[in-house]
């Protein structure tokens, strides 16, 4: 007697738990699960903002970041006595606008969050995929390296870094990248062990997969979710380094408007002109809690143990 | 008359387990001599509880690792030591089907992509093409269409396990590993995934290594059963001849053990004192001798050799008394 | 007077507007020193049921009943504080993976402790006495080394047996059991039954076993409850449930098992799928998938009662025809069993 295979549920409607139609797509999922955390979705609209006004700084900056007005030095906010609607946030020792040096800095900061999480991500993972999945001697090395490095105060080892390539903005980067590596190696490393173990990588192997594929194709993507979170939350880690780098002298260097620079040289106008210190400092604080909003909202909705 | 399909001689597994810096690696031996031949169209159940080695067979028989001893020999080449280009010949002919229908496809990848990847890996085919099979193949395990670009976390257990040997059959394999591929679904889909194992037996030709501990699954399915302990066998022979006497002890207990609803199916309750003995240390002589109702003095010392009784092979010293 | 009544009970999740229901109408009793076995599929309802009873319905969940009550005791209404007392002691639960239901952090000895001191109160040594007793009970080998054992360190057969001493450490006067051998082997599981069966005839204690193993509720209970969908479709004794199913789905369930087809190329199966949230049917909830299905069936949700017609009077069945004696619908001389496949 032929019979044919069992054939599918002939239910009219589909799935045993019950969905509508077709069931949605991962990334409107991920946003319904995002936007029920208040907190992150403002942080992702400040982030929004920022990233606007960094592409758009030229069209809506009043004034040029680095030009000196020297009849206008220490002008105070325009709320203030003696401010002026010119220089809304008033100006700092040389005369420069500070509102349209803090929008310019906006661009530098997220450029260094960018550039020193990517190059320490993409490092980061490759070095905890070999360690994963070799293990033994390989792992050995790399993770002693990683221990190595995070045994030294993070700010000492950028500023030796730096000493070693030299001071600017973009060597603070590579050191910064250099710092944030152990990081990215140990929670790409965990979390290989961990996917390894499971069957569907070893159905993988089953079919024939080679490492590369397996490392990239198979295991990666399922590692993705805390490395995400740990990048997001490595912008703002990137900005407070780049600022106490700056503030050092290390890293951006004069006129550029880095905001951690500028801090550093208003340093002894604290009590004087307190509006040169105060902005920069706002606007890092600013940046951080806004990447690090957006960031647990992330965590929280890429968690798949959350998942309702 | 031709070389059976596939034949493994005498495989053993051993691992070494660190004890700490200061005391020897000691050995697990979690495969210590198997051997068993399988042939086209056949299922070959092995049957055994935890710990006794069934899944390291498993392993061993799909290559995901090398046997510390004996012989692997596939249609009458021996596939044991082969290099990657002769693994890359032999892979496509053994695929695997799994327990966990929940770890077992990749949460990360789309249907298409999951039936697509033995494919991908092994031929020369086209996206489009791949494509194509993907579908044949969910139609013949019985899914509907429109879940090509789904993701594994959209499907019931009982759906996945047909994504599951879906895979396992795109690349055309001859022998089917299943490692319990039921024992995690309820009775109603339990019934739909064995019909469908069996129909595409039946069409194709494919030989099952199934792996299970219900005897009442592997009563339907099996054609032959080899019943493992603590790494190896106690006893193999067809279905018909070790259902209707079980010989080896420890085959009883495990049929009195197994719960029926017949009443008058029920045997006498043979309930097994202690525990499994650990693969680091195994008992002198008879491996089952620690928790045998009919050990006596020899067994502790002597292993029964694997021989012919009744039809069947059985590796137990009194297997004629008792 | 039963030790457990609840009557019509009700759990839901989700938004009270269009909530999903994962309990619906259900009626339990169970008899001081009786066996009986919940079995159900999964989606059936069946653990939420005793959750429900146990209190450990989290929030978002809602619990309703008409009634639920424990020896007399309401237990809808009871405070927090009384319902603790309650729990472990009078009413105590073993579930499912004995691996994760003990803590990792304590010792075996610890976790035992815990519970005979929150319960019963007494000095270090008579605790740890009355631990090593327990341990002795559930027939551990060696009991002594296992009180300092970790978790880990035991097999899952082990790990059961201290869960099941935990459970009777106070003298429950019923014992819910929640999947207590579906993770284990099956040598370990005859042991396992054969305990707790052995612990319910010397302490008269009842025992609701709740499983989706027909054959262990065939020999372990006394009466079955079964469940579809989070509603209960039957109950009665074994033998009358297992020779003369009255309900399609527990026709079709026994008709599934490997046991039931030897000889046949293939295994009967009911064909569709449990009714999830979204789509539950408005007349019987198997009616999409029944082989007998009419449009009375479609139309409205059938009452759990007793058939005058069938002679045994603790069988209940939720079904408009219910199945005879030869397994055919009542009333219904026209139909014929369809061959599913």
């Amino acid at each position: 007697m032929n019979t044919p295979p069992a054939a599918a549920p002939a239910t009219p409607t589909l799935q045993a738990f019950g969905l509508q139609g077709a069931p949605p797509h991962p990334l409107r999922e991920f946003w319904d699960y995002f936007r029920q955390n208040r907190g992150a979705v403002i942080g992702l609209a400040i982030v929004t903002g920022l990233i606007l006004l960094a592409l758009l700084a030229e069209v809506v900056a009043p004034h040029s970041p680095i030009e000196q007005f020297r009849d206008s030095t220490l002008v105070p906010p325009a709320w203030q006595q003696g401010g002026s609607a010119r220089f809304l946030l008033g100006t700092d020792p040389v005369g420069r606008d500070i509102l349209s040096r803090l929008i310019h800095g906006t661009r530098l900061s997220l450029a260094i969050g960018l550039v020193s999480v990517s190059l320490s991500l993409c490092i980061g993972v490759v070095l905890g995929l070999l360690a994963g999945f070799y293990r033994g001697v390989i792992e050995f090395a790399v993770m002693r390296l990683m221990d190595i490095m995070l045994a030294v105060p993070t700010l000492l080892l950028a500023i030796a870094v730096v000493a070693i390539l030299g001071p600017g903005l973009m060597n603070a980067m590579y050191a910064i990248a250099i710092v944030m590596l152990p990081n990215f190696a140990r929670l790409t490393r965990a979390s290989v062990i961990g996917e390894l173990a499971k069957e569907y990588v070893a159905a993988s192997r089953i079919a024939g997969a080679g490492p590369l594929r397996l490392m990239f194709n198979c295991v990666l993507p399922n590692c993705l979710a805390p490395l995400i979170v740990q990048a997001t939350l490595g912008f703002s880690n990137a900005v407070l380094d780049a600022a106490a780098l700056g503030f050092l002298g290390l890293g951006a260097q004069p006129p550029t408007p880095e905001w951690g620079s500028m801090l550093a040289s208003a340093l002894e106008f604290i009590q004087s002109a307190w509006w040169v210190l105060t902005f920069p400092g706002l606007a890092i604080l600013i940046f951080v809690l806004a990447f690090n909003l957006m960031g647990d909202g992330l965590r929280d909705a890429l968690d798949p143990k959350l998942k309702r | 008359m031709s070389p059976p399909l596939l034949e493994a001689r005498n495989l053993a597994k051993h691992y070494g387990v660190s004890q700490g810096w200061f005391k020897p690696r000691a050995v697990a031996r979690a495969l210590d001599g198997v051997s068993f031949t399988l042939a086209p169209g056949k299922t070959l159940a092995v049957v055994g509880e935890s710990g006794c080695g069934k899944s390291t067979l498993a392993r061993q028989i799909t290559m995901l690792e090398r046997p510390s001893s004996g012989e692997l020999w596939m249609s009458g080449a021996n596939i044991t030591e082969a290099d990657t280009a002769g693994l890359k010949r032999v892979r496509p002919l053994v695929q695997m089907v799994f327990q966990n229908p929940y770890a077992s496809l990749n949460p990360r990848k789309k249907v298409s992509a999951i039936l697509g990847e033995p494919l991908a890996i092994n031929t020369q085919l086209t996206k489009a093409q791949r494509a194509d099979r993907a579908r044949a193949m969910m139609a013949t395990v019985g899914l509907r269409p429109e879940f090509f670009g789904r993701y594994p976390h959209m499907f019931s257990g009982g759906q996945r396990q047909r994504i599951a040997v879906a895979r396992a059959l795109m690349l055309e394999p001859k022998v089917i590993v299943a490692d319990e591929p039921v024992s995690a679904l309820d009775v109603s889909i339990q019934a739909q995934v064995l019909n469908l194992l069996m129909d595409l037996q039946q069409a194709s030709g494919v030989a099952y290594l199934f792996i299970s501990h219900n005897l009442s699954v592997v009563e339907h399915i099996a054609d032959d059963l080899l019943v493992m302990y603590l790494g190896k066998t106690v006893e193999h022979g067809s279905k018909r001849e070790i259902f209707s006497r079980p010989r080896h002890p420890y085959t009883r207990a495990l049929f009195a053990s197994t719960p029926r609803i017949d009443p008058l199916q029920r045997q006498q309750k043979i309930i097994l004192q202690g525990e499994l003995p650990s693969p680091l240390a195994p008992p002198p002589g008879c491996a089952f001798n620690t928790r045998c109702p009919h050990a006596v003095e020899r067994c502790r010392h002597e292993a029964p050799p694997l021989a012919a009784f009744d039809g069947r092979l059985v590796a137990c010293h009194r297997v004629a008394e008792i | 007077m039963a030790l457990l009544d609840i009557r019509n009970l009700r759990v839901e999740f989700g938004p009270t507007a269009s909530p999903s229901v994962a309990v619906d109408a259900v009626d339990l009793a169970v008899d001081q020193g009786e066996v009986v076995g919940i079995v159900g599929e999964s989606g059936s309802g069946k653990s939420v049921t005793s959750l429900a009873l146990m209190g450990l319905v989290d929030y978002p969940g809602r619990v309703a009943a008409d009634h639920m009550s424990f020896d007399g005791r309401d237990l809808l209404r009871m405070p927090d504080r009384q319902r603790r007392g309650l729990l472990g002691k009078d009413i105590a639960m073993i579930f499912q993976d004995p691996m994760t239901s003990l803590n990792p952090c304590f010792t075996v000895a610890d976790q035992l402790v815990e519970t005979l001191r929150v319960h019963e109160g007494g000095t270090r040594r008579e605790l740890r006495g009355r631990a090593l007793a327990l341990l002795k009970q559930v027939e551990i080998p060696d009991a002594e080394s296992r009180l300092d054992a970790y978790p880990h360190q035991l097999s899952g057969g082990m790990s059961q047996r201290v869960m099941v001493a935990m459970a009777i450490a106070c003298n429950p006067r019923l014992l819910i059991a929640d999947e207590p051998t579906t993770a284990l082997d099956v040598t370990v599981q005859a042991q396992i039954l054969e305990l707790l069966l052995q612990l319910q005839r010397e302490r008269g204690m009842a025992l609701m076993l709740i499983t989706h193993d027909l054959s262990v509720v065939a020999q372990t209970v006394q009466r079955v409850v079964v469940m579809y969908a989070g509603e209960v479709v039957e109950t009665g004794s074994v033998p009358a449930i297992f020779n003369a199913p009255q309900h399609p789905y527990t026709q079709a369930l026994l008709g599934a098992l490997p046991e039931h087809n030897i000889g046949r190329a293939r295994l009967q199966t009911i064909p569709g799928v449990v009714p999830g949230q979204y789509d539950r049917p408005r007349g019987c909830l198997l009616s999409p998938r029944c082989a007998y299905a009419v449009e009375p069936c479609r139309e409205a949700r059938p009452e759990l009662v007793a058939h005058a017609h069938v002679s045994k009077p603790d069988s209940k069945v939720r079904c408009l025809f219910p199945l005879d004696a030869k397994g055919e619908p009542a009333r219904h001389p026209g139909m014929h069993k369809a061959e599913v496949a």
